[in-house]
């Protein structure tokens, strides 16, 4: 265990000597900041908005980070060389990959709260407040849904190059976020194969839609049901751990050759 | 030529890039004025960053604003199955309960139709509904003339603006303005190519509508009927107003035009695209809401 967290410790000492991270925060507070500053009609109290573009930021900043950041892991250590010295010693690949993961998903995950607390920062300038109970739900889905991402790009990543995993994942999440929810809309104009096509997709690909709690805080809902905030986590964990073990299998006969990655 | 790029021989090429931006600089000076766009004058930040997409970012921001009026529920679409895993979880995270927004929470959609009217000036549409929430929930008539006043800039000849004007000033007490608006609205109407189309039609029974009543509490009964009739024309099937000019003309008693004004003004009822949505209105639907051109009193009867 000891090992996968080295391997984890890695992953964040890189990301915070890259300084991605600061580079995105200061993004999203200046979008925020330059929206505090438009009072629509000079009127007061509307804060919706706010908490909305807030939101949505806090979503498009961390997915893209995730992607990005765990999609360079493997590839960086293989063209590197330092894969070598890192499997000579007495580390299983599936460490290996449990820790790059970890390490990816536990430092996004670090900084969406970063981004969830700037957005209820500006919105509480704004005079809009978010349920704490419903804020703690939404960003522990939204932890769960960078999970999924972040194991999607890992297992990418372990045949792939660094931007061809990274685009396919882009792709795979994105449009599985906006097309797997159309699905139901758009069976009740296909019938036959293209139908059963259709229903093959909605049930195989990846739910994001789950995940995303923002009507809910961006409108004051009360806290999400536990039943269905439940189930929504074990689909997440089950997914995540669906798609680790793909990268274990992807990664675990994979050959090195120095000559060819150099 | 190695010569030429040794670094201790720089002054040639600073010199050389401070003539070509001079150069540079003279070309935009003599360009500028012969830019083709009138657009720019408007906002050529958006302009320069939207381009042409500036009318699909406006009607994103205005499908917000309605999104935002119905308390985050998507508009509804039809699914072949909705009970399945999936949608259940998703149906209790997400509620998609039908409800309106109402009183001084109408605020939250204001900064959507403010960035609708930023990115796209010419959305007639959004200035409308704008202007009807500053003027009802939100009690500001100022705030809506200003609103209407940008948009009448903006789109000198529409008639859609002068229609909203005409009814913001019923609202206020300023009869003659009101009527002056309508006067305007029903002329640019009559001057569009296109007034012949069933909203053209509806929005023009209306300002005729208004136009006598107003005519009416004048005691001008005679340029009233002018405008009933007229009325009539465009909607044949208007007993009620039928009747009306029939007393008119005979010199009958009929119901006092201020009143009918009153009710007519106050009549404006919301239009929800999505009634078949499990509504639930709560207490909203009392309030004069308004969502889109789909809203509007059709002139009486």
């Amino acid at each position: 265990m000891s090992r996968i967290f080295s391997i984890a410790r890695i992953a964040w000492l890189e990301l915070l000597r890259k300084k991605e991270l600061y580079v995105l925060g200061i993004m999203m507070a200046g979008v925020l900041g330059a929206l505090l500053s438009v009072k629509a009609y000079g009127l007061d109290g509307a804060a919706g908005h706010i908490k909305e573009l807030g939101l949505l930021l806090a979503w498009a900043l961390s997915w893209a980070l995730a992607v990005n950041v765990t999609a360079r892991q493997i590839p960086q250590e293989e063209s590197s060389g330092t894969i070598f010295p890192l499997l000579a010693k007495p580390l299983t690949r599936a460490e290996f990959l449990l820790g790059k993961w970890l390490g990816c998903w536990t430092v996004v995950c670090a900084a969406t709260t970063a981004f969830y607390l700037l957005a209820a920062l500006v919105a509480a300038l704004r005079g809009g407040k978010f349920n704490p109970s419903a804020l703690a739900q939404g960003l522990i889905l939204h932890f769960a849904a960078l999970a999924v991402i972040s194991a999607l790009a890992l297992f990418f990543s372990t045949r792939l190059h660094r931007d061809a995993a990274a685009t396919l994942t882009f792709v795979a999440t994105i449009s599985a976020r906006i097309f797997v929810p159309a699905i139901p809309n758009l069976c009740m104009y296909e019938f036959g194969w293209r139908r059963t096509g259709l229903l093959i997709l909605y049930y195989a690909l990846p739910h994001l839609e789950l995940f995303d709690l923002r009507q809910r805080l961006v409108h004051g809902g009360a806290p999400a049901p536990g039943e269905a905030f439940i189930l929504a986590l074990l689909y997440g964990a089950a997914l995540t751990a669906a798609l680790l073990i793909l990268a274990w299998l992807a990664y675990r006969n994979k050959r090195f050759s120095r000559g060819t990655m150099l | 030529m190695k010569a030429a790029f040794n670094n201790r021989n720089a002054w040639p090429w600073l010199l050389a890039a401070l003539a070509l931006f001079g150069i540079a600089f003279s070309i935009a000076c003599f360009a500028v004025p012969f830019a083709p766009s009138s657009r720019a004058v408007e906002d050529p930040m958006l302009d320069a960053i939207f381009g042409g997409a500036r009318g699909l970012l406006a009607s994103a921001l205005y499908q917000r604003a309605d999104i935002f009026f119905h308390e985050g529920v998507p508009y509804y679409k039809k699914e072949s199955f909705t009970n399945d895993v999936f949608r259940r979880i998703s149906g209790s995270l997400n509620p998609r309960a039908h409800t309106h927004l109402s009183g001084l929470r109408v605020r939250e959609i204001m900064p959507w139709l403010y960035f609708t009217l930023k990115a796209d000036p010419h959305n007639v549409e959004a200035a409308g509904v704008t202007a009807f929430w500053l003027t009802s929930e939100l009690d500001r008539p100022d705030l809506a003339e200003q609103v209407l006043q940008e948009a009448q800039e903006y789109n000198p000849r529409s008639h859609v603006i002068r229609q909203e004007k005409g009814r913001l000033y019923l609202n206020t007490g300023h009869i003659d303005r009101a009527e002056q608006e309508f006067d305007t609205g029903i002329r640019l109407a009559l001057s569009a190519p296109q007034w012949t189309n069933d909203q053209f039609r509806i929005e023009m029974a209306e300002m005729l509508m208004f136009r006598g009543l107003l005519r009416e509490t004048r005691g001008d009964v005679d340029r009233a009927l002018a405008d009933y009739a007229e009325t009539l024309r465009l909607f044949p099937g208007r007993t009620n107003l039928h009747a009306r000019a029939d007393a008119l003309s005979r010199g009958a008693k009929v119901e006092p035009a201020s009143e009918m004004l009153k009710t007519l003004r106050d009549s404006r009822q919301h239009v929800c695209e999505r009634e078949d949505n499990g509504h639930n209105h709560a207490g909203a639907h009392e309030a004069r809401s308004h969502a889109g051109r789909g809203a509007h009193t059709d002139g009486g009867d």
